[in-house]
């Protein structure tokens, strides 16, 4: 038998698999640059929306009440926010009428841009009927959004349409001594003399039924008293070793704890425990938290 | 006269030319490879992309390749291969393939390369199990086996034999068991066993000369001569040696040639016939010199030393004995040679893999990101999707306006998913308010301020009371400077609004307008009337008063509001704005129409005046919102 018959060329099954390998990498080479084009041009649309979602936000806040206005009736005072987004479906809300400041805390549903959009909209409601409304009372007001939301969004109910939101409102006098609440779904915390009394809100889904009607807790107040209006989002949010929620009665611990200590103060602590908290989870949903001093 | 020749399609000549290379393969193989070459050359001229022509192209090459093998040029019969086994790859044509790695396997295994030879021996037989042609895999296992025994691995080599063999006679495959016979004769011949082994030549030789396979019995009888020498049976080996060496120069297959001679050589030698021995040595050395042979160079100057050592030429002895150690040295060196050229391209090999897979890392990194960029952009489009809805739930809708004026249309085409363009209706009695209005801007914050201005505007007429178009735009001007107080210098907001305001009293049959921006057309059978609108910038807490005018109105008149975005829009040849003058002529055009048949037709219009859906379509540039009403 005779052997390779020239000086040592290369052997051409090698250099079959080289050729091979060439083509291999020059195919991912190729899509590599394709998917490069596109995810740059994904993130182009995602900055673009994102822009425009940024800009919105100040939409938002300029027609937004904002904390300064909370101010100006209760100096000792704050305003907990902190949206999972960039904008927010939970939103703080404050009129004035007659001898009567009314607040409240607002959870609209969803969020994220149609949450934003329904807090600009629940806003415009709630300064509609505060305005109609000859008498600034917290279950007269939310009986008239009730049936608002009922008229307006439930009409698209087809449509899969899930708009809601929970509140919690109530009216203070001027002279700081009657406080009116009604709420749907949430409550009221009153610290007063080191003891916490929560006033629960009705289990009503707002804009489900139009013949259903909100009730008033009427309260006296005394000075120093402390009130809480707050959304879910503190309570349900992920954390801790456990991955629990974090719950109700550590909620009412941690104000109680902190109860002595001035309101903006508080606002630091409150944002403090939930960074220890969350860790590396993730926000699931806005936070809205307004404590007042008397 | 005119000669009309049969056109024969490309496809048809490249086959038949095929078929025939293949039938004269092994009777006459020159006039096959040329054959082949011409089906070649015409496939390859024709540069086709059909299938079908391709993979006959690819059966040409692998007939060159055979061709050649058959004429001991290996290292042809191995590059056709590789451009065969392209072409089979890229048709994906696992049979061809396998033909092709059997191809190459022999040619490494005649060129005594059995490492080479076994992987693709074992590659064709993988393939061919897949494809359960039991024919092939025969071959196959007799071609592993022909490689294992000539390595001296007889274990292996009789274990594949047996297995071929039975295929072989299970399909009743002559030729094949023919093969297999000379291969068990060769294992006999190796264990000395020479009467057995002559047993086995004998059948396999008669059914090579049965099935017409006459060229491959040339090795069957030379190997029995090989036994008849071991016998010392010199006539019998001597008739099978000249049987041998006839067929082989018949079929031009030099290397059997070659051995026959050799083996000749060896014949004489053993009967101490030297001179006769020396010539048939000499001829033997010069048809391997000019194969370039070298292991057979080596050998048949070793037997040539021993000849000339006999006939006492001890110098002639010494030259050939210096020359057969001479080759091989120049073999272990080749082999060295060859390694390091391996080894080199093993680097590269190695250099290619890992930019291979670090393309591909990457390239999964790619998708993983694209992925997450996906989710995300769905999930907000999810949100603004679901604005949407809310958006249209709490706006003014067409139906809302066909409850005041059955004969009406709204063309309401947003840029974005969500709008800052908005309608407004409301209606007392036998007073109608609406109003078409731009928000700045557009999409998410567009929509914000829509709803916004939607808001204010109630405000402004169910609880204020207000109706009188001018008293509500001065009052909404107030409210839009209130409201978007900028409480952040570094951002300024662009809160403003367009907007076209009237009212229509149904008993009196007037109408009275106010706007800014946004002007109204009033259509009758006398032509159109533009009501002006103002220049006054909404919300920039200027002092301007608005100004209202009064119509009256006849029956049948319509009324139309917009906003910019048609007249601004960007298409037609030269790629500029719509502008109003044909806007206006637009409207008086459709204006035979009906209402609806006018929504069509600015539709329509629209969409012929972007381009939409051809390859330089425009992008809309705004929201665009048209009303229309008869009165």
């Amino acid at each position: 038998m005779s052997s390779f018959n020239d000086k040592g060329g290369k052997d051409p099954l090698l250099a079959l698999l080289i050729e091979n390998l060439k083509k291999e990498s020059e195919m991912h080479r190729l899509s590599n640059e394709k998917l490069l084009r596109l995810n740059e041009e994904m993130e182009e649309k995602n900055r673009s929306i994102m822009e425009s979602i940024d800009y919105a936000k100040h939409i938002q806040d300029s027609i937004l009440p904002h904390a300064s206005n909370l101010k100006q009736y209760f100096s000792d005072s704050f305003v907990f926010s902190r949206p999972k987004d960039i904008i927010s479906g939970d939103f703080f809300w404050i009129f004035e009428k007659e001898n009567e400041i009314l607040l409240a805390a607002v959870d609209c549903t969803g969020h994220g841009v149609s949450g934003a959009l329904m807090s600009v909209v629940s806003n415009s409601v709630l300064n509609q009927v505060a305005t109609n409304q000859w008498m600034p009372n917290p279950s007269f007001i939310l009986n008239e959004v009730n049936h608002f939301m009922k008229r307006t969004l439930a009409a698209h109910d087809d449509s899969g349409l899930r708009d809601s939101m929970d509140i919690a409102l109530c009216s203070v006098s001027k002279t700081r001594t009657d406080l009116l609440f009604s709420g749907a779904h949430n409550s009221l915390y009153i610290i007063s003399e080191n003891t916490l009394v929560e006033y629960r809100g009705d289990d009503i889904s707002m804009g489900n039924s139009a013949s259903v009607k909100f009730s008033n807790h009427k309260i006296k107040l005394k000075k120093g008293d402390c009130l809480y209006l707050f959304t879910d989002g503190f309570a349900d949010q992920k954390g801790g070793e456990s991955r629990n929620k974090f719950y109700y009665d550590p909620f009412k611990n941690l104000l109680l704890r902190n109860n002595k200590l001035p309101m903006e103060k508080q606002k630091i602590e409150l944002h403090r425990e939930m960074d220890t908290w969350m860790g590396n989870e993730k926000q699931i949903d806005d936070m809205l938290i307004i404590g007042i001093r008397i | 006269m005119k000669v009309t020749i049969n056109p024969i399609g490309i496809q048809e000549r490249v086959d038949l030319l095929n078929e025939e290379a293949w039938r004269e393969r092994n009777t006459n193989t020159q006039r096959a490879l040329e054959l082949a070459q011409e089906a070649c050359g015409i496939a390859e001229k024709a540069n086709s992309l059909n299938p079908v022509l391709k993979s006959s192209l690819a059966q040409s090459i692998r007939i060159v390749a055979l061709c050649n093998q058959l004429l001991s040029n290996y290292k042809d019969s191995l590059t056709h291969c590789l451009r065969a086994l392209d072409i089979f790859g890229e048709l994906n044509d696992e049979k061809g393939i396998a033909s092709v790695f059997s191809c190459m396997g022999t040619d490494y295994f005649l060129l005594g390369a059995y490492d080479e030879s076994l992987i693709h021996h074992f590659k064709a037989l993988k393939l061919r199990e897949k494809l359960n042609s039991e024919e092939e895999q025969s071959s196959s296992l007799l071609n592993i086996a022909n490689v294992y025994a000539s390595n001296n691995d007889y274990e292996r080599a009789e274990n594949y034999y047996l297995k071929s063999e039975e295929i072989a006679k299970g399909l009743k495959d002559k030729a094949l068991w023919a093969k297999v016979l000379n291969g068990i004769g060769g294992l006999y011949m190796s264990r000395s066993d020479n009467e057995k082994a002559i047993e086995c030549f004998i059948r396999s030789a008669t059914l090579k000369t049965d099935t017409g396979e006459l060229r491959s019995a040339a090795s069957t009888l030379h190997n029995m001569g090989t036994c008849y020498i071991e016998l010392k049976d010199f006539v019998n080996a001597q008739e099978c040696l000249k049987e041998s060496m006839r067929i082989a120069v018949q079929f031009g297959d030099r290397t059997t040639e070659g051995v026959c001679l050799q083996t000749f050589g060896r014949l004489f030698l053993v009967q101490d016939r030297l001179p006769e021995a020396i010539d048939q040595l000499n001829r033997a050395l010069y048809t391997f010199e000019d194969l370039n042979g070298k292991k057979d160079i080596t050998e048949c100057n070793r037997l040539l030393a021993e000849a000339y050592k006999k006939l006492g030429d001890y110098k002639t002895a010494y030259q050939h004995l210096d020359k057969h150690y001479r080759f091989k040295e120049q073999l272990a060196k080749l082999e060295s040679a060859k390694q390091i050229e391996n080894i080199t391209l093993a680097d590269e090999i190695k250099t290619m893999q890992v930019e291979a897979k670090l393309e591909k890392i990457k390239n999964q990194q790619l998708q993983q990101a694209n992925t997450i960029i996906a989710e995300k952009n769905s999930n907000i489009l999810d949100s603004i999707e679901y604005a949407k809805y809310i958006q249209e739930s709490l706006l003014s809708t067409e139906e809302d306006l066909k409850e005041s004026f059955p004969a009406s249309f709204v063309f309401f085409k947003p840029k974005d998913i969500v709008s800052g363009d908005f309608y407004f209706h409301y209606r007392m009695g036998s007073i109608v308010l609406f109003a078409v209005v731009d928000c700045t801007g557009h999409g998410v914050p567009g929509a914000f301020m829509s709803l916004a201005g939607n808001n204010m505007i109630e405000h402004i007429i169910k609880v204020k009371k207000i109706y009188e178009p001018s008293l509500v735009l001065n009052e909404l001007n107030n409210v839009v400077s209130r409201q978007f107080k900028n409480e952040d210098e570094r951002i300024t907001l662009k809160s403003g609004m367009d907007i076209g305001f009237c009212l229509i009293d149904l008993d009196a049959l007037t109408l009275r307008f106010a706007g800014t921006h946004n002007s109204v057309y009033l259509l009758r059978s006398g032509g159109l009337i533009e009501l002006r609108a103002e220049r006054i910038a909404l919300g920039n807490k200027s002092d301007q008063e608005f100004v209202e005018q009064s119509y009256a109105l006849e029956k049948n008149d319509v009324i139309y509001l917009f906003t910019d975005g048609f007249a601004d829009q960007k298409g037609g040849e030269h790629r500029r704005k719509y502008y109003y003058p044909p806007f206006k002529e637009l409207l008086t055009r459709l204006s035979a129409t009906s209402m609806d048949g006018q929504k069509t037709g600015l539709e329509a219009e629209l969409k012929a005046w972007m381009k939409e859906g051809e390859a330089n379509e425009e992008h809309q540039i705004d929201d665009v919102t048209v009303i229309g009403l008869k009165v």
